[in-house]
């Protein structure tokens, strides 16, 4: 409960800091629209010489890569810069004054700042997720949809998790900063349907580092294809994942000698 | 020219003192990679097995010679550029009897040198095994050919993020025109995809942005070299993209300085 109390002064912090900074709205919206439009045109150009990858159509392709900036715009949101920036925080030293606030110190450090400009993000997925439709063979039930959105907390959660057990490495590796581009890469294994990914790689992509299906099992639920289970063993894995990095987190925070 | 090789030896010192950051790099490069030839087989299963006029071998191959280009063409100096802007670190330099841009550029073809030396160990190797034959096509004139696209391209990388990057000069932090940059990057410059492979109603335009030399037209050339008629037009349109660039860089960086503002440095 008090974490939930914590949580809510920071996004209340956090909001009146956009207030501040409106410009960034604008220049975020522009910024997720040239993303999005560089994967739209990259899809564009595959189904130019196929008419489906790896048995999906291009609207399902599509409707793919709207789920994943979907978890992505809310991982923008609330923890990503915490992570590609824990690096940092740690060199200056100023990770310490986190961790003597009496609260969850995961919570003060991967959850500090937010990026609410970063909504204007969402605006562009909305779009993303018409044009996805306008290219399905037959509708979605709006049903369905939700549930994939739904589902979509999960993703974000299990994102949460696997980021927080990369950056809690920066205990040990002191300048990581290249995290960042490593964690960006990592991400990109989900914009793709799952069904690309096959073999042993195939299989440590889905559940060992189960990055796979994150925009890919809620895009099968909104267009009620056959998963095989495969939603409730990702919310498995997701608790799973999570707990572990918490343990991991608690471990590393012993290695932690402070910079200060 | 004696203190540009000093600053081209900080930038070999920096990659040697950054080991770790340096092979997590080289990790993130693999993941892509990994990605790329997931789908590229996906996409050829597809579509019969070849893919415009690439078979999978052809596709997983040049997937193979960007990663060795992207260690080394691959320009970051548009982060370091708007940091020393936006914090105001640029007053040190400009008290140095050294010019800026050209420190910077030296520094991160130092970098990028022993990055790309890296590359071609990792990445040729794979290609050794993936497609032997490749290595075979290769005759002293396709090296020094080779070395000069990677040349050419990494200066054009450099001048288009460092045009990208002195807009901090106006607007304080540029680090999100930089990404949206990184965009146009990724799929105008053949990073993820051939640029042959686009529709050919688009192909001469796609083709012949300065953005292709970064990756597309160094990558075609080391794949399977291009006939002296082909080869002659492309490198000239390289040479005049390099010049316009240099030319622009000067005068936004010139301009720049006139309403540089710096406090406390």
């Amino acid at each position: 409960m008090k974490d939930i109390a914590i949580f809510y002064q920071l996004c209340v912090m956090n909001i009146k800091q956009l207030l501040a900074y409106r410009a960034s709205f604008w220049i975020t919206f522009v910024l997720m629209a040239g993303w999005a439009f560089a994967y739209i045109i990259f899809v564009e150009v595959l189904f130019g010489h196929i008419n489906s990858l790896a048995g999906w159509s291009k609207g399902g392709t599509l409707l793919v890569l709207a789920y994943y900036y979907l978890f992505q715009n809310i991982s923008d949101i609330f923890y990503k810069d915490n992570f590609e920036e824990f690096g940092e925080l740690m060199r200056r030293g100023e990770l310490d004054f986190r961790l003597t606030k009496p609260a969850s110190s995961r919570l003060l450090t991967f959850l500090y700042h937010m990026r609410f400009d970063q909504c204007a993000s969402l605006i562009v997925t909305a779009g993303l997720f018409m044009y996805a439709f306008s290219e399905l063979e037959t509708p979605v039930s709006i049903i369905l949809f939700i549930a994939g959105m739904l589902y979509t907390v999960l993703s974000v959660l299990l994102y949460f998790s696997v980021l927080s057990i990369l950056s809690t490495f920066a205990f040990w590796v002191q300048k990581s900063d290249t995290f960042r581009v490593l964690i960006w890469n990592v991400s990109q294994v989900a914009r793709y349907p799952r069904h690309i990914y096959t073999g042993i790689l195939g299989k440590i992509l889905t559940f060992v580092i189960p990055l796979t299906g994150l925009a890919s099992i809620p895009a099968e639920i909104a267009l009620k294809m056959h998963t095989n289970g495969l939603p409730l063993l990702y919310a498995g894995l997701t608790v799973f994942f999570y707990l572990l990095s918490l343990l991991f987190w608690q471990y590393g925070l012993k290695k932690y000698s402070s910079a200060g | 020219m004696k203190k540009y090789l000093a600053f081209m030896k900080i930038g070999w010192l920096d990659a040697f003192e950054y080991r770790t950051e340096f092979f997590i790099g080289y990790l993130g490069w693999f993941v892509s990679l990994i990605i790329s030839v997931f789908i590229w087989r996906a996409v050829a299963e597809g579509s019969g097995g070849t893919i415009g006029n690439y078979n999978l071998t052809g596709l997983i191959t040049y997937l193979l010679i960007i990663q060795i280009l992207r260690t080394f063409v691959f320009s970051r100096s548009g982060f370091t550029i708007n940091q020393d802007i936006q914090r105001g670190e640029l007053s040190n330099w400009l008290m140095r009897p050294v010019s800026y841009l050209k420190a910077q550029f030296v520094i991160e073809l130092a970098n990028n040198v022993l990055r790309g030396l890296m590359g071609i160990v990792i990445f040729g190797v794979l290609i050794l095994l993936y497609n032997p034959d490749l290595l075979k096509t290769f005759t002293t004139i396709k090296i020094l050919g080779s070395i000069g696209f990677m040349l050419l391209g990494h200066t054009i990388s450099f001048l288009l993020i460092t045009v990208v990057a002195l807009s901090a000069f106006w607007v304080t932090n540029a680090n999100r025109f930089l990404f949206i940059y990184f965009s146009f990057l990724t799929i105008f410059s053949g990073m993820i995809i051939p640029l042959d492979l686009f529709p050919a109603r688009f192909l001469p335009y796609i083709s012949n942005s300065p953005l292709a030399y970064i990756f597309y037209h160094p990558a075609k050339y080391i794949q399977s070299g291009l006939p002296s008629d082909a080869l002659i037009p492309v490198v000239w349109h390289g040479i005049l993209y390099l010049a316009i660039l240099i030319l622009v860089v000067s005068l936004i960086y010139l301009r720049g300085l006139r309403r540089y503002e710096a406090v406390g440095k």
